[in-house]
């Protein structure tokens, strides 16, 4: 990574100096040390720019000229919009960035360790010196969110322990987090042989003008696994990014689930890393955008040990005023070898002013591997909606049937039952809301 | 490709030399080393060539300077130093031309013949008129006048600079832009030599038109101009052959072809390309930094590129077709092979703009040693590119474990009409395939080759007769020392 290219970041820079030390646990040396040095890691680079390879579809330009503030307080009020009701668990929520602890309720179970980042900060500093102090990051944006953060949450599964319950973690907004920059973190580590189910929601106002960005760290450790189910429903003139960056241990299994719906611009990147033999990672969303949504996915799949299997599966449909991109990025590492890797992207046009833009990637130095991928851009089949309205449905049913069939195949094989209908009910509700205009 | 350490012996002493390696001793005539102002004036005097074009060139220059080399392919290798380049050199007899083969030098004759392109056999058995480019200048043309009588034009291009000014104005940087890209517009700068074919109206052009290409001298970059006009209803299919003597000093190789295409008129472009990649420890070897652009401007137009890449340390190479009219086609049949320290960047750009518009794309990449194989593509759908239709198929093949294999396509599409489809594969001869032919008797060797040539069947099916023999022997040739 070379500065070239880059956007300043220097009104950020600004912000910080103003407020930064109005950030949560600045009383903390060492936090307030972090954040220093994150903020000048930041500015080596600055915001990435449309030349930046990894960014060629999305302009963060917005960022750059827009004067985002930082956000350092929230008011503690209950606010569970968005909320799923019908799911059990613990309940985390983060209202403006920060952990909304009226709102929230964690379940304690044995060998389960779930708290606010801030706590952690406090109650635990060695251990999260420990994992803030990795200076590992792979990108400036990485850097930024370091220094920014205002809240997130920790979650530890201890060996040999399964969830009772998927964790709910909810990030919605008030009218205060008009023209913000909101911070959040979290680290998630699941030990040996355990398993952990993780709902993360993400919605907001279309009022408010604000910018959400989101970083996951997590560690999948032998034979454990992680899934992760996102729902992306941000305000329309919202700018979201969020990061996951995940290590896959030896047998380890990592599902991330995503739908994205919402935002002016959404950037949704997910960095698996395979580190031990066997390991399995599944990608699967799918993005729906429509007047003036710009949905980008970007993952890269580093397989470093061998035999390990990877599936990606995207769809996208751009209805009128949306453009998505994809670019999907798969590595195989030299000794890498036996590795499985396959991906598909397909994305579906319906409208002439609308966009889709598709990057499969391999990076292959090992050679007795099978990796594949395929991508596709069009319309919907003609023979296939004649069929249909040959059987009596009218144009917009018949449209809608297809959509859904096409939509639903990334979500079919989930277990975890009110997502997978959530999952369909929101697509079926955008669908319907495109045959109102 | 899991191999064991006796194969990898076993082809290693097979591969040690270069097949066509040698130089031959002709005195040349060079400008001094680097590039200036005064350069591209000496050879634009040195071709006689009219003012404008010194203009256009030295335009070209200007822009040049404040061009930075691109660095976003997957490329590792020393930046070239472009002041310590001859930019040009040309047979010492080329101010007195030849007028027939038997005056042409004895020894440059002998080359053709070490390489199996023996100019009097090609003029009486094969039918192939043949403009050579021997270190820059085009030194014998033959067949010229059975393409007269059709209204062909074959020349070089400085001659078609002052005889065809008008086409050569109307058409030169018309695809590709003096400014286009930093070796494009070295290119632009410097050029010396290359092949100018205008096919008029309603003419299927009698025969293959062919070059082949040589770089010769020491440190010489070889800066090929190529301009091809197919007019309405026409046809021609145009080889172009390279390959090149040993050399330790890495050489540079900007090439830039034009071609443009009107009105229901076919150009079928075929290259096998085999410069000097570069000994087994990767020293040497030619720098292939080619920019190569079809425009498609008539209705139901049709490019076909296809190309062999074989050689070369580093390539850099996009034949690319801009779809303009509408129901034209671009086609790009691709095989590369990469060996030893090979690296190569290579694939197309299909720009649809018109209506009804398709193309396919179909690359097969074969990467042997530590060889690093990249395709690049690039499919663009237009917004108004109605019914527009894209197949593309990328399949690399591995073998060895200390190569790379890499497939980087883009997709945008702005038409909600437009189908497009990409397909990618990675992966390595299977056991049971290398175990059939070796109980049939074949040699490693043998049967890596033959397994490979399946693979790649369906562009090698693209080649003109002249290019297929010789083409399927060159991927044989170029995967020894590879892995069986």
């Amino acid at each position: 990574m070379t500065a070239k290219n880059h956007l300043g970041g220097l009104k950020f820079k600004a912000q910080f100096d103003l407020w930064g030390n109005s950030l949560p646990r600045s009383e903390l040396d060492w936090v307030v040390k972090l954040r220093h040095e994150s903020m000048a890691k930041f500015l080596q680079f600055g915001l990435p720019g449309p030349k930046v390879e990894a960014w060629k579809y999305t302009n963060l330009g917005q960022l750059n000229s827009g004067n985002y503030e930082l956000i350092t307080s929230a008011d503690n009020v209950v606010n569970e919009m968005g909320l799923l009701e019908n799911l059990k668990g613990s309940k985390v929520i983060f209202t403006d960035g920060f952990y909304n602890k009226a709102s929230s309720t964690i379940e304690s179970q044995n060998g389960v360790k779930l708290l606010s980042l801030n706590d952690y900060l406090k109650d635990f500093p060695e251990a999260a010196q420990k994992i803030l102090n990795k200076n590992d990051d792979d990108s400036s944006l990485q850097s930024l969110n370091t220094a920014l953060m205002t809240g997130g949450y920790v979650l530890f599964v201890d060996k040999n322990t399964t969830l009772t319950a998927p964790i709910q973690i909810l990030h919605n907004t008030t009218t205060s987090s008009e023209n913000k920059s909101i911070a959040t973190k979290c680290f998630i580590d699941v030990q040996e042989n355990s398993f952990a189910q993780i709902v993360e929601i993400f919605i907001g106002a279309d009022e408010q003008n604000y910018w959400r960005h989101h970083v996951t760290e997590a560690i999948v450790s032998e034979n454990a696994v992680l899934e992760i189910y996102q729902i992306q429903e941000e305000g329309k003139k919202a700018i979201h990014t969020a990061d996951t960056h995940v290590d896959v241990g030896q047998r380890a299994n990592f599902k991330h689930y995503s739908l994205n719906l919402g935002g002016k611009i959404s950037r949704t990147e997910i960095k698996p890393t395979l580190k031990g033999l066997q390991a399995n990672v599944d990608l699967r969303g799918a993005f729906l955008g429509r007047n003036g949504n710009a949905h980008d996915v970007f993952t890269h799949m580093k397989h470093l040990c061998p035999e390990g299997t990877s599936d990606q599966i995207y769809r996208g449909v751009l209805d009128k005023g949306g453009k998505s991109s994809f670019q999907g990025k798969v590595y195989v590492a030299k000794d890498a070898q036996l590795t499985n890797a396959d991906q598909s992207n397909k994305n579906l046009i319906l409208d002439r002013n609308a966009e889709a833009n598709s990057k499969p990637e391999l990076l292959i130095y090992a050679d007795d591997v099978k990796c594949s991928h395929g991508a596709t851009v069009g319309e919907l089949d003609a023979d296939a909606l004649y069929y249909l309205k040959s059987r009596g449905l009218d144009q917009n049913a018949a449209t809608a049937l297809l959509v859904e069939a096409f939509v639903s195949e990334v979500y079919e094989e989930i277990k975890l039952e009110p997502l997978r209908s959530k999952y369909l009910e929101l697509a079926l509700n955008w669908l319907s809301k495109e045959h109102k205009k | 490709m899991v191999s064991t350490l006796e194969t990898r012996q076993a082809v290693e002493e097979i591969s040690s030399d270069y097949k066509y390696g040698f130089v031959t001793d002709i005195e040349t005539v060079k400008a001094p080393k680097g590039l200036s102002e005064e350069v591209i004036r000496f050879i634009s005097a040195k071709k006689d060539e009219p003012a404008w074009l010194l203009d256009w060139r030295l335009k070209s220059y200007k822009k040049w300077l404040k061009m930075e080399e691109p660095d976003w392919a997957m490329l590792d290798y020393e930046k070239p130093d472009f002041q310590d380049i001859y930019y040009y050199a040309a047979p010492k007899s080329a101010d007195d031309r030849p007028k027939s083969l038997d005056e042409v030098d004895p020894e440059l004759l002998k080359t053709y013949e070490k390489l199996g392109i023996s100019l009097q056999e090609q003029e009486v058995l094969s039918g192939v008129a043949v403009d050579i480019v021997f270190d820059s200048v085009s030194v014998a043309t033959t067949f010229r006048k059975a393409l007269k009588e059709k209204g062909v034009i074959f020349c070089s291009i400085s001659e078609a600079a002052r005889d065809y000014p008008v086409l050569m104005k109307k058409y030169l940087g018309s695809v590709v832009p003096a400014a286009d890209n930093f070796y494009a517009t070295l290119n632009s700068a410097v050029f010396t030599d290359g092949t100018f074919v205008y096919i008029p109206k309603g003419v299927r052009c009698p025969m293959e038109l062919s070059t082949y290409f040589r770089i010769n001298e020491a440190n010489t970059g070889q800066f090929e101009r190529t301009l091809i006009i197919a007019d309405d209803n026409s046809y021609v299919s145009y080889l172009e052959g390279c390959t090149a003597p040993m050399r330790d000093e890495n050489q540079l190789h900007a090439a830039v072809v034009e071609i443009v295409v009107l009105d229901e008129a076919e150009v079928k472009y075929s290259t096998v390309q085999n410069w000097y990649p570069g000994d087994k420890n990767g020293i040497g070897g030619i720098y292939n930094f080619v920019t190569k652009r079809a425009a498609c401007r008539g209705l139901n137009s049709k490019v076909s590129w296809t190309q062999v890449e074989t050689g070369s340390a580093i390539t850099w190479k996009y034949p690319s077709c801009i779809l303009q009219g509408d129901g034209s086609v671009g086609e790009f049949y691709s095989v590369a092979i990469t060996n030893n320290y090979q690296q190569a960047d290579t694939g197309t750009k299909m720009i649809h703009i018109g209506k009804n518009t398709s193309s396919t794309i179909i690359s097969k990449g074969i990467s042997a040693g530590k060889a690093q194989n990249i395709y690049r593509g690039l499919v663009k759908v237009m917004p108004n590119a109605e019914n527009t239709r894209n197949f593309t198929q990328c399949d690399s093949l591995l073998i060895g474990d200390e190569c790379g294999a890499h497939t980087v396509p883009y997709i945008e599409a702005k038409n909600p009409t437009s189908q497009i489809e990409h397909e990618a594969t990675t992966s390595k001869i299977s056991d049971e395939q290398l175990f059939y032919c070796l109980q049939r008797g074949l040699d490693v060797e043998e049967s890596v080759s033959l397994i490979v040539n399946g693979f790649c069947k369906e562009v090698m099916q693209q080649l003109p007769m002249e290019f297929a023999v010789e083409a399927q022997k060159l991927l044989g040739i170029s995967l020894e020392g590879s892995v069986g």
